[in-house]
């Protein structure tokens, strides 16, 4: 319902209360020009509110909507039901003020239509539009404002835990700027400006193992030496160790992968825990592999304020060996081992789902190598001396037990296989991205990064292409490889830590260098991470886990969540 | 049951303005287009739009001959993602030009628009508006609009550090 007055009435709010409109007052219109209306009542956009002010007993509220205007006859109508003056208004109702008061120009759109203008801007002219005036300001906080905002982003710039509904507009805000304030930062740092660095203290020799920065670069994860998984909220100010799974014993080394669920609204993920106990009263090591269930823990406003684990699965890791690499994709659990005995290396496979007792059945890759990677349920991509291989794990006999004389098991071939370079000799591999339509990996390997793009076609063949993206012959020691869309390399001999950027690209992909700067990282364990979205970058060093936030390159203010 | 596209539609504007319209150019205002399927009989009498005036409706009417035919976009539905990105300046060249007029008569349209309920229109207006303000500071985008600066100096102040780090992106 819409209601105009044929001609607008000409009175003036008294200027001394031109300035007190916010949030709203109480008073009467005065001068010749009033008579018709004594009582004018601008209505808040929820009935509810104008119920909970108890604007005066007596009044049957129409039923209004945001946007309604008064007419003489209603607002006569009020000023017979309550015989008194009674002007409020309301910040939501403002623009109704401005139209009887004869306000021209942009600000007499009511706050639904500016809100329509205002979402067709972008980031940067918001906050310019935010410092015109108090009204636009409001507006430029809405959240229809700031969800339209993160959806007209590209997918990947920005990664929310929660389903986009369960945020609030301060906090899509604070979120979406944090990227452009993460931005900023990097440019300022190879300006020669340094990343604010906080030291997280934990010693290096507590920590059991390669640690996971889980994507969105909140939330840290890593095993201690008493077989517990620890993570950190990287979230709040000063961020502390909170058990994710029970201490468990002393552990040697603990390998870790994470399978995110991409279906689900909240962050979920599976975790992959590979870790040898050494306790004392038994002669052997114990090496055991369990499969965690993680999700975010939500309070009432539906913010994920912590994490929880469920353990799903566990069993002793048959052969016993040192686990040096694990891939966790759905239902299929991978592992590189380097069997007790004779050292070699086996890729065992296992359906862990289905795990009930000892002699679970399993498939072993033989001939296998380290850097290995799940890439599709039953496909296995392998990094070795003499190529990128393709092997179906079906390809691999199922067995129960681990036979006595492993020169019994047979070899598996790959059914596709790409040389890169004919002395290709590959260091380390990330993790697996899907991205258009196709599998993308990032591998170090003859001192350079390359991108693996394995293709599905339609007709059921697999594609493999290299590209070389980076030639970095100083590279002394492993590049780490891509957390959400960037790497960092650290090139020892000088002590910098360059951080390179990569962007997939449909046929490729493509990097450049971010940011440079000093750091004294230490290499054992040997990790780094950097999430690109939150301006985060973990490097181990001498005093701890030195944390960089690179959003608060500059003088911190601003928006908080 | 839709009739004949060629029924002549009479409207009357605030200002007691008539216009003699076809129907189905009229009926890209979705206002209208309820109106006219709730009456069952022909009606001689004109249609009374208390909100719009006549120089307006003459504006919203050539937009509405220059549209006639193409598919109303269907009511309520989120824009799709596509739509969603498709940066602001996406105006067709016909619009633009139809949509250079004065600030009165630009917000009066966006005014009618958003009354008749024509949603392409209103997206014309608003897209229009927003490049206004596109890539101005906040006293360009005051005096641009006559906007009243109502901050308190420490809270234009507050509000001026919370945003300058933004500066020049």
């Amino acid at each position: 319902m819409q209601l105009c007055p044929k001609s607008r009435p000409k009175f003036k709010l008294p200027n001394r209360h031109r300035s007190r409109i916010d949030p709203f007052w109480c008073g009467g219109p005065r001068g010749p020009n009033c008579t018709l209306f004594s009582a004018v009542i601008f209505i808040p956009t929820s009935t509810t509110m104008a119920t909970s002010l108890n604007i005066t007993a007596g009044i049957t509220l129409l039923t209004v909507e945001p946007g309604i205007i008064l007419t003489r006859e209603i607002a006569t109508f009020l000023h017979h039901r309550t015989r008194r003056l009674l002007f409020l208004c309301l910040r939501n109702a403002r623009c109704l003020a401005r139209q009887w008061t004869g306000e021209r120009g942009l600000l007499r759109l009511p706050d639904e239509l500016l809100t329509q203008v205002v979402k067709q801007l972008e980031w940067q002219d918001l906050l310019q539009i935010r410092q015109t005036c108090q009204r636009l300001n409001y507006i430029s906080k809405s959240l229809s404002v700031w969800r339209r905002v993160v959806e007209r982003e590209p997918p990947g710039l920005l990664w929310l835990e929660c389903p986009i509904g369960a945020y609030s507009s301060n906090h899509l805000e604070f979120l979406f700027l944090r990227r452009q304030r993460a931005e900023l930062g990097y440019e300022m740092v190879a300006k020669g400006a340094e990343p604010r660095r906080q030291v997280i203290p934990v010693s290096m020799r507590d920590i059991a193992g390669p640690a996971h920065l889980v994507r969105g670069g909140r939330w840290l994860l890593f095993a201690t030496h008493t077989g517990s998984i620890v993570y950190y909220d990287l979230e709040v100010e000063t961020p502390v160790a909170q058990t994710l799974t029970p201490e468990h014993g002393d552990d040697d080394l603990v390998m870790i992968a994470v399978d995110m669920d991409p279906t689900s609204p909240t962050l979920q993920f599976n975790l992959a825990i590979s870790r040898r106990s050494t306790n004392p009263t038994i002669d052997t090591p114990k090496d055991m592999v369990e499969v965690w269930h993680v999700g975010l823990v939500l309070d009432r406003n539906e913010h994920g304020i912590s994490l929880r684990a469920e353990r799903l699965a566990s069993f002793d890791q048959e052969p016993p060996g040192w686990c040096c690499k694990i891939s966790l994709l759905g239902e299929q659990l991978a592992m590189t081992i380097s069997e007790m005995h004779d050292r070699t290396l086996y890729i065992v496979a296992v359906s862990w789902r289905s795990i009930r007792k000892r002699d679970y059945p399993k498939r072993i890759i033989h001939p296998a190598t380290e850097q290995m990677c799940l890439l599709q349920p039953n496909v296995l991509l392998m990094a070795a001396k003499d190529g990128i291989h393709l092997t179906s794990l079906l390809s691999a006999p199922e067995v129960t037990t681990w036979p006595r004389d492993p020169s019994s098991i047979p070899q598996t071939a790959p059914f596709l296989t790409a040389l890169p370079f004919k002395r290709f000799s590959p260091h380390n591999l990330s993790d697996r991205i899907v991205f258009s339509g196709s599998f993308r990996f990032l591998i170090h390997a003859n001192l350079r990064v390359l991108a693996i793009i394995v293709r599905h076609q339609a007709d059921g063949n697999y594609h493999i292409e290299t590209l070389e993206i980076l030639d970095a012959p100083d590279v002394q020691y492993d590049v780490q490889l891509p957390v959400s869309g960037a790497f960092v390399a650290t090139w020892p001999k000088d002590g910098d830590v360059h951080l390179r950027q990569f962007s997939w690209e449909e046929n490729g992909a493509s990097s450049f260098p971010v940011a440079q700067f000093k750091a004294s990282p230490c290499y054992d364990p040997y990790f780094q991470l950097f999430d690109i979205v939150s301006g985060r970058l973990l490097i181990p060093d001498a005093q701890g886990l030195a944390l960089y936030d690179f959003t608060r390159t500059f003088a911190p203010s601003g928006t908080s969540i | 049951m839709a009739a004949p596209a060629t029924q002549q539609i009479k409207i009357r504007c605030n200002d007691e303005k008539e216009f003699t319209v076809d129907r189905d150019v009229l009926e890209r205002s979705v206002l209208i287009k309820n109106m006219l399927e709730d009456v069952t009989e022909q009606q001689d009498a004109p249609i009374p739009l208390p909100n719009v005036s006549g120089p307006v409706m003459a504006k919203v009417l050539e937009y509405c001959t220059h549209h006639r035919g193409e598919p109303l976009p269907s009511a309520d539905t989120e824009q799709s993602q596509d739509e969603t990105r498709k940066r602001t300046t996406d105006i067709s060249e016909w619009d633009q030009k139809f949509i250079t007029v004065d600030q009165e008569m630009l917000f009066e349209i966006i005014l009618a628009a958003n009354y008749l309920d024509i949603k392409s229109l209103l997206d014309v207006g608003c897209k229009t508006v927003a490049n206004m303000i596109k890539g101005k500071t906040p006293e360009e985008i005051r005096k641009l609009f006559n906007i009243v600066n109502d901050f308190t100096p420490e809270e234009e102040a507050q509000i001026k550090k919370e945003n300058e780090w933004a500066e020049d992106r």
